[in-house]
């Protein structure tokens, strides 16, 4: 009886850690495309309304969910208490703060920091070049993300069950 | 605004240096920040030179601070020299002007700034008052002026007074193109200084098509711009007499000989449009009127 429990405990755990896997890569993508959407708002603020980093992160954080609406909310009043400290500086922290929990990669978020070191100087077009430029950007890695997660998901999924079956034919 | 509120655009050694010196904001005039050179303050008509020089690095951050990190956003008041706070208050720029099909595309490397505190001064315009009604008519005024002497300061407790109305004249509907956001000192749009409750103020527009926008969309009784002078103005503030507005507007000039040699307000005075001729004179209060004349050039006061 004891057996039995251990087994069906290791092949859940297993399958679990196996889906957890996969959904991660599901996470990455959608935050990658909700990065999209923010970015193409912001061009939007920027282009045609004109308006200031402090003003367009506001309007941005009441359209979105956290950790995004957090990050922006916070970005937008420190930067409006003009501390001393440059947008990019601003910027860099609140990502570190509010982004080290999300699923995108490290190369990912170093084009993010890379981001804030070119927003607010400059006129408008190369405010929105910029903007373009780091869209494209990614576009190519929700594409790439697609992708892998096409081919891993149930990779996975099955090695997490399988994983689970070996260790239960090891045991018995 | 408060000036302490303008103050906060400087770094915190520059925002305590001009604390320190215990200044009344009713008094401060300019701010002068030049870089690798001290601080200049102007302050109840005389100047006060302080130690503090203002490194390069210290006036980006001013910039940084005044552009709320997003100079972008104000590429047109750049472009012109100067960039507008709460209040009414105003920074002159200057710097390296970048040039493209001959003309000023921008300002970069930007070294000197001017800061100029906005003094809204109610009632300036109280002894002009009785002087542009005829009855409960508003009479078509031109305020002339050189610079400094309280021009826009005249017209906007002018367009005040008119829009609130008192017991001896009805309120009305004022209409102002604010092209350098001098009378209204508008900031997002919305009116820094008390330009009265029945006025529309478009911002940072071009007077000539302003007064065609406004009268359009917003049917003012009165049109206040200031500064007139292109052919362009002209042309609008014929359409918005034709219209049945009344003008209220402020121009470059110290007598009315020197109007004369202007060929734009030469058309202008000879057609009569005006009724009015405020003269200003030079005094320790802005806006001290000189003489009236009448639309003939005829001394009313």
């Amino acid at each position: 009886m004891l057996k039995a429990v251990g087994i069906l405990c290791i092949l859940a755990g297993s399958t679990g850690l196996g889906m957890s896997m996969a959904r991660e890569l599901e996470l990455r993508i959608e935050e990658l495309l909700q990065l999209q959407k923010l970015m193409l708002r912001l061009r939007g603020e920027i282009r045609y309304m004109h308006r200031t980093l402090p003003e367009a992160f506001f309007n941005l954080s009441g359209s979105t969910s956290p950790p995004f609406s957090d990050f922006f909310r916070q970005t937008s009043l420190e930067l409006q208490n003009r501390s001393g400290q440059t947008a990019e500086e601003i910027w860099t922290r609140n990502l570190q703060k509010y982004f080290s929990g999300l699923h995108i990669t490290r190369q990912e978020l170093t084009e993010l920091e890379k981001l804030g070191s070119m927003l607010g100087c400059l006129d408008v077009e190369m405010q929105v070049s910029t903007l373009d430029y780091y869209l494209e950007q990614l576009r190519q890695s929700a594409g790439q993300a697609e992708q892998a997660a096409g081919s891993r998901r149930k990779l996975y999924r099955y090695l997490g069950i399988l994983s689970g079956a070996a260790l239960v034919v090891l045991i018995i | 605004m408060q000036c302490d509120e303008v103050l906060s655009i400087f770094p915190r050694e520059i925002r305590d240096l001009i604390q320190s010196l215990h200044l009344s904001s009713e008094g401060l005039q300019e701010i002068r920040i030049r870089a690798e050179r001290p601080v200049l303050i102007r302050y109840r008509n005389r100047e006060l030179v302080t130690g503090r020089t203002v490194s390069r690095d210290q006036v980006a951050e001013i910039l940084s601070y005044l552009g709320s990190y997003s100079l972008y956003a104000y590429e047109d008041e750049i472009r012109q020299g100067f960039l507008s706070l709460p209040g009414g208050h105003r920074v002159g720029l200057s710097g390296k002007a970048v040039m493209e099909a001959r003309r000023v595309k921008t300002l970069g490397e930007i070294s000197s700034l001017n800061i100029r505190f906005a003094h809204q001064i109610r009632g300036c315009a109280d002894p002009l008052m009785p002087y542009i009604w005829d009855g409960v008519r508003l009479l078509h005024t031109l305020i002339v002026s050189p610079p400094g002497r309280g021009k826009t300061t005249l017209l906007r407790d002018c367009i005040r007074q008119i829009s609130d109305g008192s017991g001896l004249w009805p309120g009305k509907t004022v209409g102002v193109v604010d092209e350098r956001s001098e009378i209204a000192g508008c900031f997002r749009g919305v009116p820094g200084n008390d330009v009265g409750m029945r006025t529309d103020v478009l911002d940072g527009c071009p007077k000539a098509d302003g007064m065609m926008m406004l009268i359009r969309s917003m049917a003012p009784d009165v049109v206040a711009v200031d500064e007139i002078g292109s052919k362009e103005d002209a042309g609008a503030l014929r359409y918005a007499m034709n219209c049945g507005c009344v003008l209220l507007a402020t121009v470059h000039g110290s007598c009315m000989e020197e109007l004369l040699l202007k060929p734009v307000l030469r058309e202008i005075i000879e057609q009569k449009m005006f009724e009015r001729y405020v003269f200003l004179e030079a005094g320790k209060v802005p806006g001290r009127i000189g003489q009236i004349l009448d639309r003939q050039g005829e001394r009313v006061c």
